[in-house]
């Protein structure tokens, strides 16, 4: 799922014709000073992180001129909330706010239906609002591709008790999210809040937009949005280019399988025995000696920049796969990257037995049961406790 | 046609010409399925392995008769080969293809339902019937002819319990897998009513996984249409939470879509949950 940042889902709103505060990206102090110039003052500061909680963890900020702005924004640039780094700013031109409202629509991909949520209850706590007093969140279900009317976007703001002018901006702001789901690939659109300005105009102080991984491809905006994007843990920036599929977790069982099912059946296992997996890593179908090589790799730097690996579990189930080659893939990659813990693989499918020979002659321990291979690797990582 | 397919499927492969639709074609003939004919565009009067290549399904279509497609098409061109497929009016269409944009796929699914097509995946193994018919990707060497009927969300969790299915001696009447994407055609309740009514099958298998709700829906239907005996493997119980879909996602789930929540309910529909995969042949074994 690829969550955009506050200001990258604006621009998207801004396309749509939902409306925002003025308001400026800035990279630096001098960029932020710019744009606040340029807007006037006041102006609030907002980190952007791909992460909620952005207010309580001080990231963002009303400023009334220069030297607040100069305070507050090297520190905000530097923010960070569970391993996650500030991107950017976004300057806004600050608002009188007589009113908030929390509204999304998300794509439910199960039952291929859109759902609106919303309530007059807008602000940070929404999902205790749902959970204490369900009655204040309203809950509409459409078909997608639902030739939606106007009318009927007008009955949803009118149940949130909005007459005149205000019910039309609010049917407006519908109709437009409800076109964007449909014609940007996108899974969610979020707003909270949606506020009401001192004189009634209606726009979106917030947003939080997720789009189609998938469907990056054919939207030059969301392809520059990543290259835009400062990773959060190199790691896994590079384990995306090796395309391999790699999370780090905080064990010392260091992983490398094929298939997603498997790997994560891997940590199940290695957990349910009693031990603590390091990483997530699925080489995928068809592994060639490189790949395994840039798996390996990237599982030394896991133990090399976090807790020491204790052992190193490579479970391979080879359909199309040829055991003989992950078999010598492993032992040439562990001699080239001079990899020292031991290793527990399991091999089971095509040339199996030839592939047990290779691992055993290089002082391996090779199994051919799953649970087997697991047990073993948990014990050797507990053995060194 | 026994569940879905049998060794009398007539099987068209969508992208037969690159190098997994060529492979692959390769495997399911080795299988015993029988493959018929192939597509890629502007490729037609080749054949590959034998089989004979033409330029649109329409083509293929004049020539042979066809009783499902598989669809090894790369996910920018998988709309495409869908909608070609089910404007073809072809009865199943197996979509191995991964990262295929999630409206393409929930239009689809939406479009073949209106049909009457079955739409197994996207992001599938395929399936497999121990009669004699592969469609998709699973390993050949691990199915065995026998009594237990298997369904899964994830292939290669699913390719390690059917092995331990067949080294145990139960084998299989048909495994399906249903695709890891979260708009997908064919699902859990589906395969169950199948199962359900299949005289061979005489125990299911259900390996799900954390995230959705397909499991919770599939006990609710267990509890009340299925008699037959259901053991469940969860997949991902130790995996830190993902990434969700904002509030939203949270107001709109209740809770429901992690392993906890999904293994009560199906307990509670009176599924036998393994917490490893070789507990399942002894679970089986007491049940049979």
């Amino acid at each position: 799922m690829g969550l955009l940042l506050e200001h990258e889902g604006k621009q998207i709103f801004q396309k749509l014709g939902i409306p925002l505060l003025p308001g400026k990206v800035a990279r630096d102090l001098s960029e932020a000073e710019q744009a606040a110039k340029e807007l006037g003052y006041p102006v609030v500061v907002k980190g952007q992180i791909l992460h909620g909680g952005r207010g309580k963890a001080g990231l963002i900020k009303v400023v009334k001129n220069e030297d607040e702005l100069k305070e507050v924004t090297p520190t905000i640039l530097a923010g960070t909330i569970k391993n996650m780094k500030v991107q950017c700013l976004l300057i806004e031109k600050a608002a009188k706010i007589i009113n908030e409202l929390y509204i999304s629509a998300m794509f439910d991909t199960f039952a291929r239906e859109i759902i609106f949520i919303m309530s007059t209850e807008g602000g940070v706590d929404i999902e205790s609002v749902a959970a204490k007093t369900p009655e204040k969140v309203q809950k509409k279900r459409f078909p997608i591709d639902y030739p939606l009317k106007t009318e009927e976007a007008a009955k949803l703001a009118e149940a949130l008790g909005f007459k005149g002018d205000e019910l039309n901006q609010l049917t407006d702001i519908l109709m437009k999210i409800w076109t964007g789901l449909h014609t940007l690939d996108l899974q969610l659109i979020e707003i909270n809040p949606l506020a009401v300005l001192e004189g009634g105009k209606i726009i979106a102080l917030d947003s939080k937009v997720i789009i189609d991984d998938n469907a990056i491809f054919r939207h030059p905006l969301y392809q520059e949005f990543m290259e835009k994007r400062i990773p959060d843990d190199p790691l896994e920036e590079k384990a995306k280019n090796y395309g391999v599929a790699f999370v780090r977790l905080d064990g010392d069982i260091g992983i490398i399988g094929n298939g997603a099912g498997l790997v994560m059946g891997t940590t199940d296992l290695i957990q349910e025995f009693g031990g603590k997996p390091a990483n997530f890593l699925d080489v995928g179908g068809g592994a060639s000696t490189e790949r395994v090589l840039n798996a390996l790799s990237i599982v030394k730097e896991v133990g090399e920049t976090g807790e020491p690996i204790d052992v190193l579990l490579v479970n391979i189930f080879g359909g199309i796969t040829r055991c003989d080659h992950v078999a010598e893939a492993v032992v040439e990659v562990r001699d080239k990257l001079g990899l020292k813990m031991p290793f527990v693989v399991r091999l089971v499918g095509t040339k199996q037995k030839e592939g047990m020979t290779i691992l055993e002659k290089a002082g391996m321990n090779a199994f051919t049961e799953m649970e087997a291979a697991v047990k073993k690797a948990v014990e050797i990582a507990n053995a060194k406790k | 046609m026994k569940i879905l397919i049998d060794k009398n499927t007539r099987v068209l492969v969508q992208g037969i010409t690159g190098t997994q639709g060529s492979f692959h074609t390769k495997a399911m003939l080795d299988f015993g399925t029988k493959v018929v004919a192939g597509v890629t565009p502007k490729k037609g009067g080749q054949e590959v392995h034998g089989v004979p290549v033409y330029n649109t399904i329409a083509e293929a279509k004049e020539k042979h008769e066809i009783d499902a497609s598989v669809i090894f098409v790369p996910a920018k061109y998988t709309a495409g080969a869908l909608n070609e497929a089910i404007d073809a009016d072809i009865p199943l269409i197996v979509v191995i293809t991964e990262h295929v944009p999630v409206w393409d796929a929930a239009r689809a699914v939406e479009k073949a339902k209106q049909k009457g097509i079955t739409i197994i995946g996207p992001n599938t193994p395929g399936l497999v019937s121990t009669d004699g018919c592969k469609i998709g990707i699973m390993p050949n060497q691990i199915f065995k002819r026998g009594k237990v009927g298997v369904i899964a969300r994830s292939g290669t969790l699913s390719y390690e319990v059917i092995l331990a299915l067949t080294n145990k001696g139960f084998g299989e009447t048909t495994c399906i897998g249903i695709g890891g994407d979260p708009a997908h055609g064919f699902g859990f309740v589906d395969g169950l009513a199948l199962f359900e009514k299949d005289p061979e099958t005489e125990a299911i298998v259900l390996i799900g996984e954390i995230g959705g709700t397909e499991e919770e829906h599939a006990a609710e239907y267990i509890k009340k249409s299925v008699t037959k005996p259901v053991v469940a493997f969860i997949g991902g119980r130790t995996a830190p939470p993902g990434k969700k879909m904002g509030h939203a996602g949270a107001i709109v789930s209740g809770g429901k879509g992690t392993a906890a929540s999904k293994i009560k309910v199906l307990e509670e529909a009176g599924v036998s949950v393994a917490r490893l995969i070789s507990d399942i042949p002894k679970i089986l074994k007491e049940k049979l």
